[in-house]
C-alpha cells in the first residue's frame, strides 16, 4: 500500500480548499484596487495543487496561498490585469524555493524574503526574483550546508583517527 | 454464524500479516474479510492522516505547513511503527481490529509510543549490562560494534520522528539475527542475542578463545582480527566436537589424532545418525558446562540447525577440517608464504587516498597504489575508500599477480570456500556482493582467460602462511 496514496485519496490534510477562503482575501486587497474573481480563485487553487505535486511536497493547508496574497497585494508593481497571474507564479516560486533552500527557511521568512526582493532589487520582475535573487540565496544556503557537512566530517575523522 | 466466525478467525492468521507493516496489513486483510467496513476504514485513515498532520507541524517546529513527500512518508512510517507495537501486542488479530474500531487512533499511537520509549530504556540497560561483561577477544568488529556503532545508534535514535530507522553500522555478526525487524526492536533483539552469546563465550578462558581464533584464521587464511566472525559459533562448534572426542566441553583443543577418529566415526554414518549424535553431544555440553539458563540452552540447541548442513556437506566433500578447528601445531606443513605487510598510519593513508582521488587516469591511480600500498589491510581499505570507479577497478586488478588475485578471491568467496573446499572460480556466476569492489572483482574474473583463472584457482587451493619479511604487492 502506498502510504501517500492514502493521503491523496482521503484528502484530509488538504481541508476542502473552498474558493470562498481565497476570495475572503479580496476584502483587504480591494483597498489597493485588486481582487480575484471566482474563476481566478479556482485557478489559483489548481495552480497551488499542481505546484505542490510537481515539487514532490505534501501541504497541510491553504495558509501559504493566503499569506502570499497578503504579502503582495500592496506591492506597487502589481496591477489589476496581472494580479491573478502574478499570485499564481509566486505560489509556484514559493514551492520551488522550499525545495531549493532544502527546508532551511520557514514559510513566513521565505515569503518575507520574496516580498523584499520583489519590491526592491527585482522591481516587480518574477524572472529576476526566481532566476537571480532566489537562485543566489539557494546557492549560498547549499554552499553553507556543504561547508558545515565537510567540517563536521573532518571533525569526526579527526576525533576518530586522532589527526 | 459460529462456523463463519471460526473461518474468519483462522483466515486472519497473525503469522501471515507482515510484521513490519502490521497495522496496514491487518486493516487490508480485515477489510477483505469483511471485518472492517468501508466507513470504519475511512475513519481509521482519516485519523491516521490527522496524526500525520500534527507530526508534520511538530517536525517543522510550526515553521512550515509543507514537507517533501519522502519526509511525510517517513513520518507516517514512524507513526505506524508505534501503532504497530501497540496493535501487535494482541495475540488475537480480531482483538486488535476491535481496538482499532473502538478506540481513537491517537490514543493507540500514544500507547504504542510509550511502549517504544520503554523499549529504548530497556535496550539501553541491556547494552550497559553487555558492556559490563564485555569479552576480551581480538575481534575488531566486536569492539567497534559495542564501542562505536551502538552508542551512535542510541545518540541518534528518535522514536517520535524516525522510530522505524535502524541507522547503525553493527558489523559484528550474530549466530541468529533477524534483520527484518526494524527500529529499536531490532537493536533489542540484537543485544538480547549478543547477551546470550556473551554469556556462553565468557565460560571459556580468554587465552583458549584467542588460540582457537588464531587457529581458525590459520585454516581459512584470514586475519581473524579484521574478519567478521561469530565467536560464539566457533567456540560452540569446537566445544561440541570436543565432547564427541571424549574431551570436556571446556577444552577447545582437538588433536589431529582425535580429529581423525572423529572423521572415521562420522564418515560412513547416515545424516540421521549424525544428527542424533550432535543432539546428544549438545545435551552433554549443556550438562558439562552447567548451562541452566533456559534462553542460553535453547540458543545452543538451535545451533544444530545451522551446524548440520555444513557438517554433512563437509563430510561429503571430505573437508571436515574446515568445521573442526585443529590446534595449529597439528596442521600439515605449508608450502606458500604470504605476508600481511606493514600497514600505514592513518594520516599517510588519507594522503594516499587524496592523491588517488586527484588522479584522472586509471593507470596513474594504479601506479600510486602499487608504489605506496604494501599491506593487504591497506589494499582492502583503498578498495573500500570510494576513490576508484568502474573501469579503474578492472585496471588495478589486471595489474596484480595471480597470487595476489587469489588472496582477494579468498576474501570475496570466504563463505563458498568454507562450505566447499573444492570451490572453483570457474563456477562463479552472478553473485550478489555487498561491496562494489567485490562486484567489480567478480566481473574482472569473468573477463580473464581460462588459463589465468586456473592459475588463480591453483593458488587458492595451495596453502598459505603469514610472515613478516615481504609485502602484499611485492610478489
Amino acid at each position: 500500500m502506498n502510504l501517500i496514496d492514502i493521503y491523496h485519496s482521503t484528502g484530509v490534510l488538504i481541508k476542502p480548499l473552498t474558493i470562498v477562503e481565497v476570495l475572503s482575501t479580496n476584502k483587504e486587497s480591494q483597498k489597493y484596487g485588486l481582487a480575484l474573481t471566482a474563476a481566478e480563485a479556482h485557478e489559483l487553487i489548481e495552480s497551488r495543487n499542481q505546484a505542490v505535486r510537481n515539487h514532490g511536497r505534501v501541504e497541510l493547508g491553504i495558509e501559504v496561498v493566503k499569506q502570499i496574497i497578503s504579502a503582495f497585494y500592496s506591492s506597487s508593481y502589481i496591477n489589476r490585469e496581472d494580479y491573478a497571474l502574478t499570485i499564481n507564479e509566486l505560489v509556484e516560486i514559493f514551492y520551488y524555493m522550499k525545495n531549493e533552500t532544502e527546508e532551511s527557511i520557514g514559510d513566513d521568512e521565505l515569503i518575507s524574503i520574496m516580498q523584499e526582493f520583489y519590491n526592491t532589487s527585482c522591481r516587480g520582475s518574477l524572472e529576476l526574483l526566481r532566476d537571480r535573487e532566489l537562485a543566489i540565496l539557494a546557492d549560498s544556503i547549499r554552499r553553507a550546508r556543504q561547508e558545515a557537512d565537510y567540517s563536521l566530517e573532518r571533525k569526526h575523522d579527526n576525533e576518530k583517527y586522532g589527526y | 454464524m459460529k462456523n463463519t466466525a471460526i473461518e474468519k478467525q483462522s483466515a486472519l492468521g497473525k503469522e501471515r500479516l507482515d510484521p513490519n507493516h502490521y497495522t496496514l496489513a491487518l486493516i487490508e486483510e480485515g477489510h477483505r474479510l469483511g471485518l472492517i467496513n468501508q466507513t470504519a476504514m475511512d475513519c481509521i485513515q482519516t485519523q491516521l492522516m490527522s496524526l500525520l498532520a500534527d507530526l508534520i507541524i511538530r517536525y517543522t517546529k510550526g515553521e512550515s505547513t509543507s514537507v517533501k513527500v519522502e519526509t511525510a512518508q517517513s513520518l507516517l512510517l514512524s507513526i505506524l511503527y508505534s501503532i504497530d507495537v501497540c496493535i501487535s501486542s494482541f495475540p488475537n488479530p480480531e482483538d486488535a481490529i476491535a481496538l482499532l474500531k473502538a478506540e481513537n487512533l491517537k490514543e493507540i499511537y500514544k500507547k504504542g509510543l510509550a511502549l517504544v520509549t520503554s523499549c529504548v530504556a530497556y535496550t539501553r540497560n541491556l547494552y550497559q549490562d553487555i558492556m559490563d561483561k564485555k569479552l576480551d577477544i581480538p575481534i575488531q568488529a566486536y569492539h567497534s560494534t559495542l564501542d562505536e556503532a551502538l552508542p551512535d545508534f542510541f545518540n541518534n535514535y528518535d522514536e517520535v520522528f524516525h522510530a522505524q530507522d535502524t541507522m547503525a553500522s553493527m558489523d559484528y555478526p550474530l549466530l541468529f539475527d533477524d534483520m527484518h525487524v526494524q527500529g529499536i526492536f531490532y537493536i533489542k533483539q540484537y543485544l538480547e542475542s549478543l547477551a546470550i552469546e556473551t554469556q556462553f563465550c565468557s565460560l571459556f578462558p580468554k587465552e583458549d578463545v584467542a588460540k582457537l581464533l588464531a587457529n581458525y584464521g590459520h585454516v581459512y587464511r584470514i586475519d581473524t582480527r579484521e574478519a567478521l566472525i561469530n565467536v560464539f559459533e566457533v567456540l560452540l562448534t569446537n566445544s561440541l566436537f570436543s565432547i564427541l572426542a571424549s574431551n570436556k566441553a571446556i577444552e577447545l583443543d582437538i588433536s589431529k589424532l582425535q580429529y581423525e577418529l572423529l572423521r572415521d566415526k562420522f564418515k560412513d554414518l547416515d545424516p540421521g545418525l549424525c544428527s542424533s549424535l550432535i543432539r546428544e553431544a549438545t545435551e552433554a555440553l549443556l550438562r558439562d558446562l552447567g548451562v541452566d539458563q533456559a534462553e542460553l540452552r535453547d540458543y545452543i540447541r538451535n545451533f544444530k540447525n545451522v551446524l548440520m548442513p555444513r557438517f554433512i556437506n563437509a563430510l561429503k566433500h571430505d573437508c571436515l577440517e574446515n568445521v573442526i578447528i585443529l590446534d595449529s601445531n597439528e596442521h600439515s606443513p605449508l608450502d606458500v608464504m604470504f605476508d600481511e605487510g606493514n600497514t600505514m598510519d592513518d594520516e599517510s593513508f588519507r594522503a594516499v587516498v587524496d592523491q588517488i582521488i586527484d588522479c584522472a587516469k586509471a593507470a596513474d591511480k594504479t601506479a600510486i597504489i602499487n608504489s605506496t600500498i604494501h599491506s593487504l589491510g591497506d589494499f582492502i581499505d583503498i578498495l573500500e575508500a570510494d576513490c576508484l570507479f568502474g573501469d579503474e577497478f578492472q585496471y588495478l586488478f589486471d595489474s596484480l599477480g595471480d597470487m595476489e588475485l587469489s588472496i582477494l578471491a579468498r576474501i570475496v568467496f570466504i563463505e563458498e570456500l568454507r562450505i566447499d573446499s573444492a570451490f572453483s572460480l570457474q563456477s562463479v556466476g552472478e553473485e550478489m556482493m555487498e561491496m562494489q569492489w567485490q562486484r567489480e572483482y567478480i566481473q574482472f574474473l569473468q573477463n580473464i582467460s581460462p588459463d589465468r583463472l586456473k592459475s588463480i584457482d591453483n593458488y587458492i587451493h595451495s596453502s598459505f602462511q603469514t610472515m613478516d619479511s615481504s609485502d602484499f604487492l611485492d610478489f
